[in-house]
C-alpha cells in the first residue's frame, strides 16, 4: 500500500506574537496541527510492505515538517520548492500538488492529510486536489483503521458519525485524532538523514509560470487589516468589591439576553 | 505585425502585413472580452426533519444578501425529492428569482458527488457572476469540489460581502480571526463559502414570485457512509448558551469540581483550554480552540484561561466574555467584556456562595 501524506509547514502560533498585525514569516515554525493527525494516521495504518510519502510545498524552511515525518516513520519525502510556487492561492497549490502526484507518484493508493492549515485556515485543498485527481474524500475524519487494502473511515457530518469503506485511490482529511505527537528519539533523528528527500521544481513537473504562484491563483488578496476588538470591557478586581461576583452572577442568571 | 500570424480577420492569406488593426483593437472595439456572466448562483439547503422541507436560516441569509447586491437575478439550486418545491416559494419570499429544483427521490440526504454534479451543471447553464454555499460542514466540501470541477477560484469562510460594479469583495477571517483579509477571485463564477449567521435574514416577502425549472438527475456514483449514527455528545459545545470553560489557572482539581457544580446549578456546559486536555484533567472533546471546538454562546465564562491565539481562535465569537486571571496582563483581559483580576478559586466560591443565598438548593 502507497500512502500519500500531504503536509503543511505554518507559524508557530504559540511561539510569535502578531503585535502589530504581522503575520509573523521565517519565524518558528511548525508541522501543522491537523498535519500531527495525518501523519500519526498514516504510521499507524503502514505495515511492512507499505511505503508512506511525505509531501510539502513551501520554502526552504519548510523541510523541516518533511523531516519529522522521516523522523516519525514516513519513508522518504518531496519537498515542491521554487520561488515560482510563492503566492499560491488553494487554486494553484491544489493544481500543483496534483501535478507532482501524477508525474511522480500516481501509482498510490491512498492520500491522507489535515483538513486546514492553522494559518490560512481555509480548509479547501484537500477537496480541490481529490477533484483534480478525479477520487473520492471523505474530510473532516477522526479516526481510520485498515481491513487488508481497505480503509474505513469516520467522520462527524452535522451532528452524525459516519463510517466510509473506501478501496485504494481515494484522500482522506483529518480533522482531529490521536495526537501522540511523539518525540523521535536519536535513531529516527539519524534513520531520517538517511532517508530520499527529493527537492522538486517547477520544471520538474512540467508546470508552466501561468499555471502556478501568484500568477496560476485565481484569488488576490486586497488587503488585510487586524480585527480591533470592539468589546465594551468593564475591569474590576476581586479583592476590591463583591461587585465582581454580583456582577458575573446577573450575567450569567439573565444570560445577557 | 509583419512576419507574425495574425487572427483579426478572415483574410489571412491575402493580408500582406498591411494591416492596420490589431487584435487588441479589435477586441476593445467589440468588446470581445467583456464579462458576460450574469446574476448569484446560491446552493439552497432545505431542513429535511419537518414533514414540509423547509428552508435553512442560512439560505434565507444568502439569498437576501444576493438580492442586496444589485439588480441582477438570483438563481438557487436547491437538491431534493418533488416534496421540496414547496420550499422554492420561501426562496422566492426571500429574494430569489429563479429555482433550479434538481430532483431525485434520495436528496434529502447530502451526497457529494451528486450534488457536485448538479451544481456545476446549472452553473454552466447559467454563466452565474458569483456562486454562494453556506459554510457548514457540506458547504466546506461541496464549494471546493465544484471550484476545481470549474477550474475556478474560492474564498472559504468568509462573514463579509460586497459588491462593487460587479466584483465581489469577499471578507474572511485568518489566523485565529485575529486577521480580517479580503479578496477578489480572477475567475467566474466568483466563488465563496460564508459561515452561517454572518447576515441578517430579512422580513419575508409574501409577494415576490419566481419561476422554478425542474430538473430530474439520476445520482451520480460515488461513496456513501456504511453505517451512520446520531453523535453523542458532537454539537453540544457549539449549541451552548453558557459555557463555563477552564485553563491551568483553575489551579486544582478542588476547583476544577467546584466550577462543574456551578455549572451544574446554572444550566452551563463545561469546557477547557488545551492545557487541561494535556494534564488530563478533562477530555478533549471539551477542548476550546483551533485544534478542538469552536464555539459562540452568549456567555463564555473563563476561568484561568491566559487567552492565548490558539484558544481565541475557538471562543472570540461569544457574544459576551467574562474572563477571571489573576494575571492583569493576561491576553484575555484585552477581549473580555468584564474583566476579573483575581484568583479562581476565590471567585469560585464566591460565586457558590452567591448562588446559595440567592437560590438556596432545594432540599
Amino acid at each position: 500500500m502507497k500512502i500519500l501524506l500531504m503536509v503543511k509547514q505554518v507559524p508557530d502560533l504559540s511561539a510569535s506574537g502578531m503585535d502589530d498585525g504581522k503575520v509573523p514569516r521565517g519565524g518558528p515554525s511548525v508541522l501543522n496541527p491537523q498535519c500531527e493527525y495525518a501523519l500519526d494516521a498514516a504510521i499507524a495504518l503502514k505495515g511492512e510492505e507499505d511505503e508512506v510519502i511525505a509531501v510539502s510545498m513551501g520554502p526552504p524552511s519548510a523541510s523541516g515538517s518533511l523531516l519529522r515525518c522521516l523522523e516519525l516513520g514516513a519513508d522518504r519525502a518531496y519537498h515542491l520548492c521554487d520561488p515560482d510556487f510563492a503566492g499560491s492561492d488553494v487554486w494553484a497549490t491544489a493544481k500543483t500538488l496534483a501535478r507532482l502526484i501524477i508525474e511522480k507518484e500516481s501509482d498510490f493508493d491512498y492520500i491522507l492529510c489535515g483538513q486546514r492549515a492553522a494559518d490560512g485556515e481555509t480548509g479547501q485543498v484537500p477537496s480541490m486536489l481529490a477533484e483534480l485527481l478525479g477520487i473520492p474524500q471523505v474530510s473532516g475524519c477522526h479516526r481510520i483503521i485498515r481491513e487488508l487494502a481497505f480503509l474505513h473511515a469516520w467522520r462527524g457530518m452535522s451532528g452524525r458519525i459516519e463510517r466510509f469503506e473506501l478501496g485504494p485511490k481515494a484522500l482522506i482529511a483529518m480533522e482531529t485524532g490521536c495526537n501522540v505527537h511523539r518525540l523521535p528519539s536519536m535513531e529516527d533523528f539519524l534513520a531520517a538523514k538517511r532517508k530520499e528527500l527529493t527537492v522538486i521544481s517547477r520544471k520538474d513537473i512540467s508546470l508552466e509560470k501561468s499555471d502556478c504562484g501568484l500568477m496560476g491563483s485565481h484569488t488576490v488578496v486586497k488587503g488585510v487589516h487586524v480585527l480591533t476588538e470592539s468589546r465594551e470591557g468593564i475591569k474590576l478586581h476581586l479583592d476590591d468589591t463583591s461587585s465582581a461576583v454580583d456582577a458575573v452572577y446577573e450575567a450569567v442568571r439573565r444570560r445577557d439576553k | 505585425m509583419k512576419g507574425d500570424s495574425c487572427s483579426t480577420c478572415s483574410t489571412k492569406s491575402s493580408c500582406a502585413g498591411g494591416c492596420e488593426r490589431s487584435e487588441a483593437e479589435l477586441a476593445e472595439m467589440y468588446d470581445l472580452y467583456a464579462d458576460t456572466s450574469e446574476g448569484h448562483l446560491i446552493w439552497v439547503e432545505l431542513d429535511y426533519s419537518q414533514s414540509n422541507p423547509m428552508l435553512k436560516d442560512v439560505s434565507k441569509e444568502l439569498i437576501a444578501k444576493a438580492r442586496s447586491f444589485d439588480d441582477q437575478r438570483v438563481i438557487g439550486v436547491l437538491f431534493g425529492p418533488e416534496s421540496a418545491r414547496y420550499a422554492a416559494r420561501e426562496a422566492f419570499n426571500y429574494g430569489a428569482d429563479t429555482i433550479y429544483h434538481v430532483r431525485h427521490p434520495t436528496f434529502t440526504d447530502f451526497d457529494l458527488e451528486s450534488f457536485t454534479a448538479g451544481l456545476t451543471t446549472v452553473a454552466e447553464r447559467v454563466k452565474p457572476n458569483t456562486m454562494i454555499l453556506a459554510a457548514g460542514d457540506e458547504g466546506r466540501e461541496l464549494g471546493p469540489r465544484a471550484a476545481a470541477r470549474m477550474g475556478v477560484g474560492i474564498t472559504a469562510d468568509c462573514t463579509g460581502l460586497e459588491m462593487e460594479k460587479g466584483v465581489l469583495r469577499m471578507t474572511r477571517p485568518t489566523f485565529g480571526g485575529k486577521l480580517m483579509a479580503t479578496i477578489i477571485s480572477n475567475t467566474r463564477p466568483q466563488m465563496a463559502t460564508v459561515r452561517p449567521g454572518s447576515f441578517l435574514i430579512p422580513e419575508k416577502d409574501e409577494g415576490r414570485q419566481g419561476t422554478v425549472i425542474n430538473w430530474p438527475m439520476n445520482p451520480a456514483a460515488g461513496i456513501e457512509p456504511e453505517e451512520s449514527a446520531e453523535s453523542e455528545n458532537e454539537g453540544c459545545l457549539q449549541d451552548a448558551e453558557l459555557i463555563i470553560s477552564v485553563g491551568s489557572g483553575i489551579g486544582n482539581l478542588r476547583n476544577l469540581e467546584l466550577a462543574k457544580e456551578i455549572a451544574e446549578r446554572l444550566g452551563a456546559d463545561m469546557a477547557c483550554s488545551r492545557s487541561v486536555v494535556e494534564k488530563g484533567w478533562m477530555d478533549q472533546s471539551h477542548q476550546v480552540g483551533q485544534t478542538g471546538n469552536v464555539v459562540r454562546p452568549r456567555i463564555y465564562l473563563a476561568l484561568g484561561i491566559s487567552g492565548a491565539l490558539q484558544h481565541q481562535a475557538g471562543m472570540s465569537g461569544s457574544q459576551k466574555i467574562i474572563a477571571i486571571n489573576n494575571d492583569p496582563d493576561a491576553a484575555i483581559h484585552q477581549i473580555a467584556n468584564i474583566s476579573i483580576v483575581g484568583e479562581v478559586g476565590e471567585f469560585l466560591q464566591r460565586l457558590l456562595k452567591k448562588l446559595d443565598e440567592e437560590e438556596p438548593a432545594e432540599v
